[in-house]
């Protein structure tokens, strides 16, 4: 019976270099969401993992979740015996085989069948074995002629197919797969579900990295979402890519943001815990232009409408007359650097019965690297108590700390999360987005307010995900904007994108809608209806001067009326 | 914490030493990939090192105005030896870095990426031993009983190399300057070594030779292929070389082979 145990698992990845330390940790500090340290005699260090503890048994069929650098390749590795890690026991009781990279280490100049014998080699096996595999492989590829063709002649997909029929021949009691192998097209995936299927019925655990979340839940039975080298949360697959959402963002463009969920605070009713709060002893707290927050921090405050930045460890929270659970929490920060980077990238939120004297409980950990906004952190369920606060942790380099919060907000409720960004409302109450109802990226400029708000001023997006089990048809759109300034309607061109994946990228662009030169409402049907999950419009990056927004955004799920009544915008 | 404790290191290359199919296959498929949809194949390596053979031979007999049928075996089985040695050193160099995506990829011990390089360094030199056969039976280098002394001299050889390719691929692996230094060494090496000329020619200077390890290391097979009994210091060197050689390995195995993957 396989059996794998990690106790306390950590790994501190060593970054050996002879010079230009300082550019490779500056690249990291953007990018990577491992930590970086120095160790005892000066080493530069990422902390890859940190404290991992993992039971598993058969039939865990485990999703490793996370976004890039989050530690889920370095845990497979640990896991297939590659990295020994720096502190922690691992205990395997069965025989480990392992899909790591896409790629055959073999030479591309051998055949297919050469190159699966090649393999075999390096897995261990041995002559009689070989030739059981090499049929197999056959079968299971359906390669067919290829086989005897030099690999370097294959595409990314079936070079794929061969290494994964390589590892999983064995039966192996544990198998360890790596995110290359979602390049599989999709009989690819019916076929190694099939295989994971034989696998259950022999009870053997498989782990699973991969941003696919079509092959996640068609092969894994539970999962754990990693940040920052840690275990954030684990459970069923669905409650996990709920919170992941959460901590999602993209590369390359800024996260989704709510703008409702922060302003859902000022209306008491909405807010669960608004009407409870009442402001803690601090400093800054009269006046900070935040609403229901304090600053209980010695050193120096980070809620402030001033220009004071954050220089260490710093903390800003509520008290409240009774224990209360706090389900999302919501944080907007600002940037005075002039690196325009986010340098305090870690904060946890915590919460305690006693004033945080022996009884601190953690409800979140989340990197706010990315840009100033609103970042909304789903908090562990069930934790109640009197004491909420949020901590920055100490960063790396304490000088270049210029960073302060200017929100922070809890809520009761949990706030309905998606994976392309944040919508405000259940999908299912109200099918079709308004302007309320949709999520805006842009920076501190949202585009879809109330007339007079502020307006877009470079690229922005505003969509809506129709949630894990919805796929609408989307036949058209009704749009309204509004303008602002002397000079109107400068964003006149907005492109409508659909997308089965969160938007990063698999964006599908539809149709570009020119947006006529005022503020009423109008009807756009699309040239043919489409289905998917995830719906967007953006718009381009306007000129200077420009004060746009969308007043009101409706995805129409229902087709044309047929003829005479509109023909508006074909 | 770092450092393995010495059951974990040996019990590491006796694992290494398992996977014996993986390394010995690959070994011979390095080479045969080299030689790949070329009409000799691996006997390229017998032409060329024959053809340098040749010419260096016509030279050098000229120059040093001695006899073909003294000369020439010599040059040979000493050239051989030394290009085994020097291409292990300098390859060792680049041993774990050259193997980086396998070692990323597949959990096997360290050892076995040096045993295929130093497999791979061998057959090689297997194939250049061809031509200094051709030569014994073309110059008719007497056959005595030392002659079969070549057997247990190469299979020192053999573990000499593979400790210079573990550990050079170990220290390279993390101080990258090294593989410069290693190479300009082994280059001004060869200069003091006897492998064009003979160790009796440096007369009143012949600890140049005595106290280097190469001419020893090529002694042992060199005297043997020409029928002779290698020098007892000689023998006694290389196997000193050998287990000081391991033993340094053994140590530097220690601290490295778990860091090694954060290196490459």
């Amino acid at each position: 019976m396989a059996h794998i145990n990690l106790t306390e698992v950590c790994l501190d990845y060593p970054i050996v270099t002879a010079r230009s330390q300082s550019l490779r940790l500056n690249m990291m500090r953007v990018g990577s969401a491992g930590k970086l340290a120095r160790d005892a005699r000066g080493h530069v260090t990422v902390t890859a993992l940190d404290g991992i503890s993992i039971d598993a048994r058969d039939g865990d069929r485990i999703a490793l979740l996370g976004r890039n650098g989050a530690g889920k390749s370095t845990l497979l590795r640990v896991l297939a015996g590659i990295y020994p890690p720096t502190r922690g026991s691992i205990e395997v009781d069965g025989q480990i085989s392992s899909v790591l990279g896409v790629s055959l280490p073999v030479d591309e100049e051998l055949s297919g069948f050469e190159a699966v014998r090649y393999s075999c080699l390096m897995r261990g096996m041995s002559g009689a074995r070989i030739d059981d595999v090499c049929r197999d492989v056959a079968e299971f590829t359906e390669l067919g002629e290829y086989l005897n063709l030099p690999v370097r002649t294959y595409s990314s997909g079936m070079k794929v197919r061969l290494a994964f029929a390589v590892a999983t021949y064995e039966d192996p009691d544990i198998l360890v797969l790596d995110e290359g192998i979602t390049a599989g097209d999709s009989f690819f995936l019916e076929r190694s579900q099939r295989r994971a299927e034989a696998f259950i019925g022999k009870a053997n655990i498989i782990f699973l990295a991969s941003h696919s979340e079509h092959l996640v839940r068609g092969i894994c039975n539970k999962g754990l979402l990693l940040d920052q080298g840690q275990v954030v949360a684990a459970g069923g697959i669905d409650e996990l890519y709920e919170i992941y959402s959460n901590i999602e963002t993209r590369p390359g463009s800024r996260p989704f943001i709510s703008l409702a969920g922060g302003q859902a605070i000022d209306d008491e009713d909405e807010a669960g815990l608004a009407g409870g709060i009442e402001v803690f002893t601090g400093s800054s707290a009269e006046d900070a232009p935040v609403l229901n927050a304090f600053d209980g921090c010695e050193i120096t405050y980070w809620a402030s409408a001033a220009e004071e930045p954050v220089e260490a460890r710093a903390h800003i929270g509520a008290i409240f007359p009774e224990p209360v659970q706090a389900r999302t929490a919501l944080l907007r920060q600002r940037v005075i650097s002039l690196h325009d980077t986010n340098n305090v990238r870690t904060v946890a939120i915590e919460v305690s019965d006693d004033g945080y004297k022996d009884d601190i409980r953690r409800a979140a950990v989340v990197d706010l690297s990315p840009a100033p906004i609103l970042h909304r952190i789903p908090l562990t369920p069930g934790l109640e108590g009197r004491w909420w606060r949020a901590i920055a942790l100490n960063t790396f380099e304490p000088d270049l700390e210029q960073w302060c919060v200017t929100r922070f907000d809890l809520i009761g409720e949990e706030l309905p999360a998606y994976h392309a960004g944040h919508a405000i409302s259940s999908p299912a109450a109200t099918p079709n987005v308004t302007a309320d109802h949709a999520f805006d990226a842009s920076n501190d400029t949202p585009w879809a307010s109330s007339e007079g708000g502020p307006a877009v001023e470079g690229a922005a997006w505003i969509g809506w995900d129709f949630g894990l089990t919805r796929r609408p048809t989307i036949h058209g759109l009704e749009i309204a904007q509004w303008n602002g300034g002397a000079n109107p309607n400068t964003v006149a061109s907005v492109m409508l994108e659909c997308s089965e994946e969160p938007f990063s990228e698999h964006a599908h662009e539809l149709e570009p809608l020119t947006l006529e030169h005022d503020e009423e409402c109008r009807t756009y049907w699309l040239k043919s209806p489409r289905k998917a999950r995830y719906w967007r419009i953006r718009a381009a990056a306007g000129t200077d001067g420009g004060r746009w927004g969308i007043r009101h955004l409706k995805f129409l799920e229902t087709p044309k009326p047929s003829d005479g009544e509109t023909n508006e915008a074909e | 914490m770092n450092a393995g404790t010495t059951g974990n290191v040996l019990r590491g290359w006796w694992r290494g030493a398992a996977f014996w199919r993986f390394w010995a296959r690959f070994a011979i498929l390095d080479i045969l990939l080299r030689y790949r949809r070329t009409i000799l194949g691996p006997f390229w390596l017998t032409l060329s090192f024959g053809l340098t053979a040749t010419g260096l031979s016509f030279v050098f007999t000229a120059l040093f105005k001695v006899s073909a049928e003294s000369y020439v075996p010599y040059l040979v089985s000493g050239l051989s030896t030394w290009m085994y040695i020097s291409s292990s050193i300098s390859e060792g160099c680049g041993t774990m870095v050259r193997h980086a995506g396998v070692m990323r990829e597949y959990s096997m011990p360290p050892i076995v990426h040096a045993l295929r390089d130093a497999s791979a360094n061998f057959l090689i030199f297997v194939h250049n031993l061809v031509v200094v056969l051709i030569l014994v039976v073309i110059f008719q280098v007497p056959i005595t009983l030392w002659t079969l002394f070549v057997i247990p001299a190469i299979v020192l050889l053999f573990l000499n190399t593979l400790w210079l390719i573990y550990f050079f691929g170990l220290v390279c692996a993390r101080y990258r300057d090294l593989p410069q230094i290693v190479t300009t060494i082994v280059n001004l090496a060869f200069l003091v070594t006897p492998v064009f000329w003979f160790r009796d020619q440096l007369g009143n200077r012949a600890m140049i030779a005595d106290f280097n390890p190469f001419f020893h290391l090529i002694e042992i097979v060199r005297a043997p292929m020409l029928g002779q009994a290698p020098p007892a210091q000689s023998v006694i060197f290389a196997g000193a070389i050998a287990v000081a050689g391991w033993l340094l390995t053994w140590f530097t195995a220690r601290r490295m082979e778990k860091k090694l993957i954060y290196w490459v």
